[in-house]
């Protein structure tokens, strides 16, 4: 499991996460995870690379929106593969979450908001 | 002597002679210690006693010496006579204190008696016994620290029992201290390479002695230390292994039994440890009203185990404040409201809600985030038709103040219902990736739906993919056969 962050001079920063989010995924990855949401809280997610996410990974995502929702701020993911958009769906999670299509129309909402 | 062995009737000859006088050697160190605790250091003729022992111990090992023999070192006297104290170190205040249970086996009386006085002085409680089979007797009967153990005796010498001792897993843990005279030093190593823990050669440097007990009861007291540590370790796992296996029970016994009339149910449940996160029921709240339900906590083990049981028995106890348990939204919401994840270990559920109206012939539903149920609806032509009961919904605990809406639909004649866990597709396949949705888990429910055993179907082509007996997650899978007619 991978997390990189992808910052440059154009805001926001991207956060892209990579593998699988299964319980040893989540346990690699969900402090520097939240870290970097709290460090970009406009950043966007990345979610091109990610294969699962098992039920711990969805309590990451769900930690994540509830300290963007500290600052007013949705979390913004794009790009995830048909599995991992059917685990959102399924969960209800796409009710917090905002789901993107690609990098640009999530920099564009991320700006708006 | 029968033993026309010279070499061995030379070592007789010596051990009868040296016996007396290391008495005669033991006795007189131990008065002349008597004399030194009131005071009295001028020893006299004692002093020429010990002189003209130690010369006399001198000569039977020079002189009743065998060229041949390999035991006698080349130049026994200064081995012979008791090591100087000056070269000994003093023994460390731990080993001083310790103070311990010694058994001491020698066929001459007089040799444990003096070996047993000078260890009372010591501090140390000592028994006796006269040849290998008494000590193994003594030992059967009552606890040992240390045992001082002679080489030659008869009825059992020091070796045999030596070997009795380490080959009984009661006794083995128990030091050895090899007496020896210094022409038995082969029999010596031998007895180390047995697992005897140290030898002490006669005649007894007080010193010595003193310094290779203590060595000894201290590595005693480590390993009685070490051997309790492991023993309340095992106990400790025991009894959590016991608690885990009883609160497993527990989990399971709360599911309950499948059932025939009106419907029939039948179900598979495994956790992916010994506690799981899943938990599931059915009942009926009236007379036309039976609900079904699964939850699926994140993660599993205790934590999950506790909440899951926790809701499941405020489904099952109908104890929701003015909730109708008819309405699964209402029930969803009512859940979301107690069960919010600050207040429960930052933990969240799935659930699964429905309930049908026998008298309607209608599925009232809702979903907390949970994997949709699935109607299997025959057709005229025998074919199945697979369709997924969802209602909209998100994870129960994650949003305070939100309500969850509850949908309804009609089911046919000789439906099938399938309520589940993501245990029972979330899986990896042969090839490595986790299976799909709707490729592959549909696909087997499109296939095997109308086995009457399909809960143990999927699971056996879940292990199917995966050898590894623990699952990665929790498996509970719930099949109901609705009637053909009300």
């Amino acid at each position: 499991m991978n997390l990189r962050v992808i910052t440059s001079s154009s805001h926001p920063a991207t956060i892209a996460l990579e593998g699988s989010l299964d319980l040893h995924g989540v346990e690699e990855v969900e402090t520097p995870f939240l870290a970097a949401i709290s460090a970009h809280p406009g950043a966007v997610v990345d979610l091109s690379q990610l294969t699962f996410v098992a039920s711990l990974g969805m309590r990451m995502f769900i930690a994540a929106h509830k300290i963007l929702a500290l600052t007013g701020k949705p979390l913004i993911v794009f790009s995830p593969n048909p599995q991992v958009r059917k685990i959102i769906h399924h969960s209800g999670m796409d009710s917090l979450l905002t789901i993107a299509e690609d990098e640009t129309e999530a920099r564009s909402l991320a700006t708006a908001g | 002597m029968s033993d026309p062995n010279p070499t061995s009737n030379l070592a007789a000859l010596r051990h009868d002679l040296r016996t007396p006088i290391n008495h005669i050697l033991g006795y007189s160190e131990l008065l002349a210690e008597d004399l030194a605790d009131q005071g009295i250091k001028n020893l006299g003729d004692l002093e020429k006693v010990q002189i003209a022992a130690k010369q006399l111990l001198g000569l039977i090992d020079s002189r009743l010496t065998d060229s041949a023999s390999p035991a006698l070192p080349e130049s026994p006297k200064p081995l012979a006579e008791p090591v100087p104290e000056a070269t000994i170190q003093a023994p460390t205040p731990t080993l001083a204190t310790l103070a311990g249970r010694i058994l001491v086996v020698d066929d001459h009386p007089d040799n444990r008696d003096v070996l047993a006085k000078r260890l009372q002085r010591q501090g140390h409680q000592t028994a006796q016994a006269k040849d290998g089979q008494q000590a193994l007797e003594m030992l059967a009967a009552s606890p040992f620290d240390l045992v001082l153990l002679d080489i030659l005796m008869p009825t059992m010498d020091g070796t045999t029992a030596l070997g009795h001792m380490k080959a009984d897993p009661a006794l083995r843990h128990i030091p050895v201290i090899m007496i020896s005279a210094l022409d038995e030093i082969e029999s010596v190593v031998s007895c180390i390479e047995m697992g005897a823990e140290d030898f002490l050669p006669k005649p007894f440097n007080p010193t010595l002695l003193r310094a290779r007990i203590g060595a000894s009861l201290e590595k005693k007291a480590f390993r009685d230390q070490e051997q309790a540590y492991l023993h309340q370790i095992e106990e400790t796992q025991k009894r959590l292994a016991d608690e885990l296996q009883e609160a497993a029970r527990y989990v399971t016994s709360i599911l309950p039994p499948p059932m025939e009339h009106p419907f029939s149910i039948a179900w598979a449940y495994t956790p992916s440890t010994e506690l799981g996160g899943d938990s599931f029921g059915y009942h009926w709240i009236d007379s036309t009203h039976f609900a079904i339900y699964l939850l699926d906590v994140c993660g599993h083990g205790v934590g999950a185990a506790l909440l899951s049981v926790a809701a499941i028995n405020v489904l099952r106890s109908g104890s929701l404040h003015e909730t109708d348990f008819r309405d699964p939204g209402q029930v969803l919401t009512g859940l979301n409201a107690s069960f919010q994840m600050e207040q429960h270990n930052n933990m969240y559920f799935t659930i699964w809600y429905g309930v049908f109206d026998t008298a309607t012939r209608t599925l009232h539903h809702a979903s907390g985030g949970h994997p949709p149920a699935i109607l299997l609806t025959p057709g005229e032509d025998g074919s199945n038709t697979l369709s997924e009961v969802r209602c909209p919904g998100t994870l129960i605990g994650v949003m305070p103040d939100i309500s969850f809406e509850s949908e309804s639909q009609v089911i046919p004649p000789n439906a099938r219902l399938f309520v589940y866990c993501d245990g029972a597709y979330e899986i990896k396949g042969p090839d490595g990736k986790m299976l799909d949705f709707d490729t592959d888990f549909l696909t087997f429910l499109q296939e095997h739906g109308r086995s009457p055993s399909l809960p143990d179907d999927v699971l056996a082509w879940i292990h199917s993919m995966n050898p590894d007996p623990v699952l990665d997650d929790d498996y509970s899978f719930i099949t109901i056969d609705f009637p053909a007619t009300s």
